[in-house]
């Protein structure tokens, strides 16, 4: 294993590593309450990419959160099941939650820049996640980070541990995102956007990394970008005003769409169909 | 095209300041722009096709070069003329949120250019205002409401209209689309299409999503380091790119249709021996992976075969791509 990671398979043979039953998230209280997220259900089997796919608003993020259960203030998960490696996660104390998300779910943020302590070095970020969860010396750690590092692929680990988030690029601080999101060995990764913010050719790099990494894992990624999502997700759930209006494999999903909505975004992303017949036909 | 060109860039370059390090954002740039053309910038972040679009706009100053807008130059020309000049360039940027003052109604905001340049009485204003927001396709009543009640596209349709406030000839638009949804995307991109062809307004549109520019631009140029690398008209560009860097971006690009992750170009580049920059030689040799011995001393923009307007600086620019991919 290239990612030199101590990778742990999922507890339930067969089993999916998640799911998600008839999951509705709550905003606020009374008469003023939102629903983010209504009724949404699906599962991911380990070695699989789901990609859940939406505009602003849609509550694909909130999902994300709702799993990673990083919920902002007064937004609650409402209704439904949360299963993780066949434990129900959604009932658990905020300490029983912590333990295991780092252990069992890794994170992997649009903006490694604001999710990293500016103050503190990336290595000392990814040690003190591996002295918790695997229980290790501050020694051992360190070296599990290097190691995690050069996983990634990042340019001289040795020297990068003790490097400030600013002193990487967007696409490097992204590497390190992933390697503090594999380091405790999860059985999920989740990947809100983790591309948005980054150049074509960086996007690239990463979604090859995540999906190679992610490997035996089961890995959910959240994005506003069709085409992104066809070149990484085996099935595609789309979500539109909080609720999943189309879910299936992606072959399908793209050829074959059911839902208006989910053919209203595929013409969007295609461009031609929205400019119609004067369609540029260019010099070519 | 026999007519003067509307802008004109003669060896442009930009020299930013960031605490004691002194940038070239622009070196050395050439480009033309036609009355009603679409232009497209490209390029990753970092190679200069912002900075570019400032300079056009005036918010950052040239180092060295011209910069001629009706053949005139705006660094040497009279301050009242270049005023004139510079009012009919308007720039729309990427995030509304960041252009429009929260504090104030969509009706102040339209009327503060109309103010500025003495538009006329009250009611021209308003019947100005009026004629602006129809031209963004925005209904009236949207006057008295503050830009956090209007979605995302409809504020980028006021920052739209307020650029139109002053008629301009060049509208100068800043990754207008990035901060938007998809399907809104799609329809402002549309409304610039159509802006330009009704009000025969010329666009240089800065963007690095390949796929909106396919759609929208009559012409393109790539910029990478700060230099043009390649530039020809849209067909000519993104489907016979001459450019290792054109063809790396293509190749990058996400696409609906082809849905593979083809990393083969990106690594192989990844692999390749770290090079220093030298200052004679080709600012891309170093992530090259058709880098020759040739490649020390820089090519020359340089037509590719019997296409006059498609030029790329490369000594390889007759060469068919050395990679397949897709």
């Amino acid at each position: 294993m290239t990612l030199g990671m101590n990778v742990t398979s999922p507890t339930v043979p067969g089993g999916p590593v998640l799911e998600v039953d008839g999951l509705s998230v709550r905003a606020g209280s009374g008469h003023l309450a939102t629903m983010p997220v209504q009724d949404v259900s699906f599962t991911i089997a380990a070695g699989e990419v789901l990609g859940i796919v939406g505009e602003s608003g849609s509550g694909k993020s909130m999902t994300a959160y709702a799993i990673g259960s990083l919920l902002p203030e007064g937004v609650a998960v409402s209704a439904g099941r949360i299963i993780l490696e066949g434990r129900p996660v959604h009932s658990l104390s905020p300490a029983e939650r912590r333990a295991l998300d780092g252990n069992r779910i890794g994170m992997v943020f649009q903006d490694p820049l604001s999710s990293f302590n500016p103050v503190r070095t990336i290595g000392s970020i990814l040690i003190e996640s591996a002295m918790r969860h695997q229980r290790l010396s501050a020694a051992a750690a360190r070296d599990k980070v290097i190691e995690a590092l050069a996983g990634v692929r990042l340019p001289r680990p040795e020297l990068l541990v003790d490097a400030y988030p600013h002193q990487l690029s967007g696409g490097q601080r992204q590497r390190a995102m992933i390697a503090l999101a594999l380091l405790n060995g999860p059985s999920l990764v989740v990947a809100d956007e983790p591309t948005t913010a980054l150049d074509a050719t960086v996007q690239l790099q990463i979604l090859a990394l995540l999906k190679r990494s992610a490997g035996a894992r089961a890995l959910l990624l959240i994005t506003h970008d069709l085409a992104v999502a066809s070149t990484v997700c085996d099935r595609i759930l789309v979500m539109q005003r909080g609720r999943c209006v189309e879910q299936g494999p992606a072959a399908g999903i793209l050829d074959a769409p059911a839902h208006s909505y989910t053919r209203e975004l595929l013409a969007a992303a295609r461009w031609p169909a929205v400019f119609g017949n004067q369609a540029h036909a260019g010099a070519a | 095209m026999t007519r003067d060109p509307l802008l004109e860039a003669r060896g442009l370059s930009v020299t930013l300041r960031s605490g004691g390090r002194v940038v070239q954002a622009v070196r050395d740039c050439t480009l033309e722009l036609h009355g009603g053309e679409v232009l497209a910038l490209v390029g990753e972040s970092g190679s200069g096709k912002t900075t570019f679009a400032r300079a056009v706009a005036g918010i950052v100053p040239v180092a060295s070069g011209e910069l001629l807008f009706h053949s005139q130059d705006l660094a040497t020309v009279r301050p009242a003329v270049r005023r004139s000049l510079r009012r009919r360039i308007q720039m729309v940027f990427q995030d509304p949120d960041a252009s429009l003052n929260p504090m104030h109604r969509i009706g102040a905001i339209l009327a503060e250019p109309l103010l500025v340049i003495g538009f006329g009485g009250h009611s021209a204003i308003r019947n100005r205002i009026r004629e602006l927001l129809a031209m963004v396709r925005l209904d009236a009543s949207l006057l008295d409401k503050r830009p956090r009640q209007l979605s995302g596209g409809e504020k980028q349709r006021i920052a739209i209209a307020r650029a139109l406030a002053m008629e301009p000839e060049l509208l100068i638009a800043d990754e207008p689309l990035s901060s938007l949804d998809v399907s809104t995307q799609a329809t402002i991109a549309a409304l610039f299409r159509d802006l330009q062809q009704r009000l025969h307004i010329s666009l240089l549109f800065i963007s690095h999503d390949l796929a909106a520019v396919r759609q929208l631009a009559d012409r393109v140029a790539v910029m990478h380091a700060g230099e043009i690398v390649e530039t020809g008209s849209c067909g000519a560009v993104l489907d016979t790119p001459a450019h290792p860097y054109t063809r790396l971006l293509l190749a990058a690009m996400p696409d609906l249709r082809r849905r593979v992750l083809d990393v083969r170009l990106v690594d192989a580049i990844d692999r390749l021996a770290p090079l220093p920059d030298q200052p004679r030689a080709c600012h891309y040799r170093p992530k090259c992976i058709r880098r020759a011995e040739i490649c020390v001393s820089s090519a020359l923009l340089a037509p590719v075969g019997a296409d006059r307007g498609h030029l790329a600086r490369c000594h390889f620019r007759e060469e068919s791509p050395p990679m397949e991919h897709g």
